[in-house]
């Protein structure tokens, strides 16, 4: 019933004037929404490579990904689901205090006495869950991200693993790893609809850390300072900011964010614990220039992929919209499973209208499709053909 | 009607998380209005289906959801306040 009852509602919106625009494919994609200054908390960006969908939704525009293995803060995305806490939990980082449960012996430590327990980095791509939002046809509510929502950065802090063995180990029973965020909830609401607190099976403990650096530099609020639990290999939200609490625990916490949303249910269906949670990325990649008009001749086609859960294996590139494809050079040093890879196809390409795109494939054999099948928020959009870029060249 | 059922009428109300200066609200929870300027549709879908942390208002009749959506679209001055 409520299925009939949302796409009744929906009705509301169909043949309406929402800003769409129809790219040369046929892909439709929703225009950015007004561009406005960026919020104080990440005032310190570089505003001339984001798209600000909102204060807590901020996306790196695509000319500014260039070819590097690695993102810089400055421009990397900004997606938090509750507003960040005061600045004032930065003022004495070490003192901040995270509990550590569902271990033999559990109890509350201090980021000090982390930073004495351990010490790892780990290349990572953190791509939001909704980044290619805006390629699903079906209009999907929420930010219609296009490929911004993601970056490749460098977490260092001490590996989950090491704290749980220094506590006794794992509790007997237990199935999940539990982050609880420190954002400030209103009063009026049930907090459990608020809470940011998401669950990752107890698999990807071996590769959580609980990190206090972003690519050198102690993280800053926007990222999740002073301290965040960072989970390789699966999509942003999963990455808990300013991490109060870290559990194991038998069952998925019980917060609206992760038994309802971040589900993937069909298009017209409400999201419910039964529905797969979004947890893992899939294999990936995207062109990163050229994007406008070039000069004929030799082009040097560039882009970024990545496998999510284990290495990218091959890239391909296209500049005729699919229909042959060449074999792309990684470039740049090769950052780990989580890392993406950047890469380049040379090309000589003739006076003419061309649509770029690029396939990659992972370790495992796994190709981006051509198309994501839909689901209802939109979340892990991994088609190969939407993202293409059409370039002129004279 | 759209005014009040942000400031009142919706339950939980919007002005908890939201802020939107026409309504006088300072919530900081969710998106500044003012900031996103969200249009009719996107407000719509907001509503209907929830979006990250903010679930269904199926409380809302459908004459509801136009008044608050058209209300959201007109006091952020959004480029389409109109279905």
């Amino acid at each position: 019933m409520m299925g009939d009852f949302k796409i009744g509602r929906r009705s509301l919106l169909a043949g309406s004037g929402a800003i769409l625009s129809v790219m040369a494919s046929g892909v439709r994609v929703q225009a950015q929404e007004s561009v406005t200054a960026l919020p104080d908390y990440v005032s310190w960006k570089d505003a001339d490579a984001l798209i600000v969908h909102s204060n807590s939704t901020i996306e790196m525009e695509r000319s500014a990904f260039g070819t590097s293995a690695f993102t810089p803060e400055d421009r990397l995305y900004v997606r938090n689901n509750v507003a960040p806490p005061p600045a004032s939990i930065l003022d004495d980082r070490d003192a901040w205090e995270v509990s550590i449960d569902g271990v033999a012996e559990p109890r509350s430590l201090t980021l000090a006495e982390l930073k004495t327990m351990g010490i790892t980095t780990v290349a990572m791509v953190l791509q939001c869950s909704g980044n290619g939002r805006a390629y699903f046809e079906h209009e999907p509510s929420g930010t219609p991200w296009q490929v911004g929502a993601a970056g490749c950065v460098m977490w260092t802090g001490v590996p989950l693993r090491v704290v749980v063995d220094a506590l006794g180990g794992v509790a007997e029973g237990m199935e999940y790893v539990t982050g609880t965020g420190g954002e400030t909830l209103p009063e009026g609401l049930d907090p459990l609809t608020l809470l940011v607190e998401r669950s990752v099976p107890l698999d990807a403990l071996d590769d959580i850390l609980l990190a206090w650096e972003l690519n050198g530099e102690p993280i800053s609020l926007a990222h999740g300072g002073p301290l965040r639990m960072v989970v390789p290999g699966f999509t942003g939200v999963n990455s808990v900011k300013y991490v109060t609490k870290v559990a194991m625990t038998a069952e998925q916490s019980p917060a609206l964010i992760q038994q309802t949303r971040y589900r993937l249910q069909p298009v017209g269906e409400e999201g419910g614990p039964d529905h797969p949670s979004v947890w893992q990325m899939s294999v990936k990649s995207w062109i990163t220039g050229p994007l406008d008009a070039t000069q004929a001749g030799r082009v040097q086609v560039t882009g970024v992929a990545f496998g999510g859960t284990t290495n990218v294996a091959s890239v391909e590139v296209s500049a005729d919209d699919g229909q042959t494809w060449s074999t792309a050079e990684f470039i740049g040093p090769d950052l780990g499973k989580f890392a993406w890879r950047p890469f380049v196809a040379q090309m000589d390409l003739q006076p003419g209208t061309y649509r770029l795109v690029s396939r990659a494939t992972d370790a495992d054999g796994n190709q981006q499709p051509e198309q994501t099948e839909p689901n209802d928020p939109g979340y892990n959009h991994n088609g190969w053909r939407a993202p293409g870029i059409e370039i002129e060249v004279a | 009607m759209g005014k009040a059922l942000f400031t009142q009428g919706a339950e939980p109300s919007c002005s908890i998380c939201h802020t939107l200066a026409d309504a006088e609200t300072m919530g900081e929870i969710g998106p500044n209005l003012d900031t996103m300027r969200p249009d009719y549709d996107r407000v719509m879908r907001a509503l209907v289906n929830g979006v990250g942390p903010m679930t269904p208002y199926d409380s809302l009749t459908d004459e509801e959801l136009d008044a608050l959506s058209h209300y959201v679209a007109s006091a952020t001055k959004a480029d389409n306040v109109e279905p």
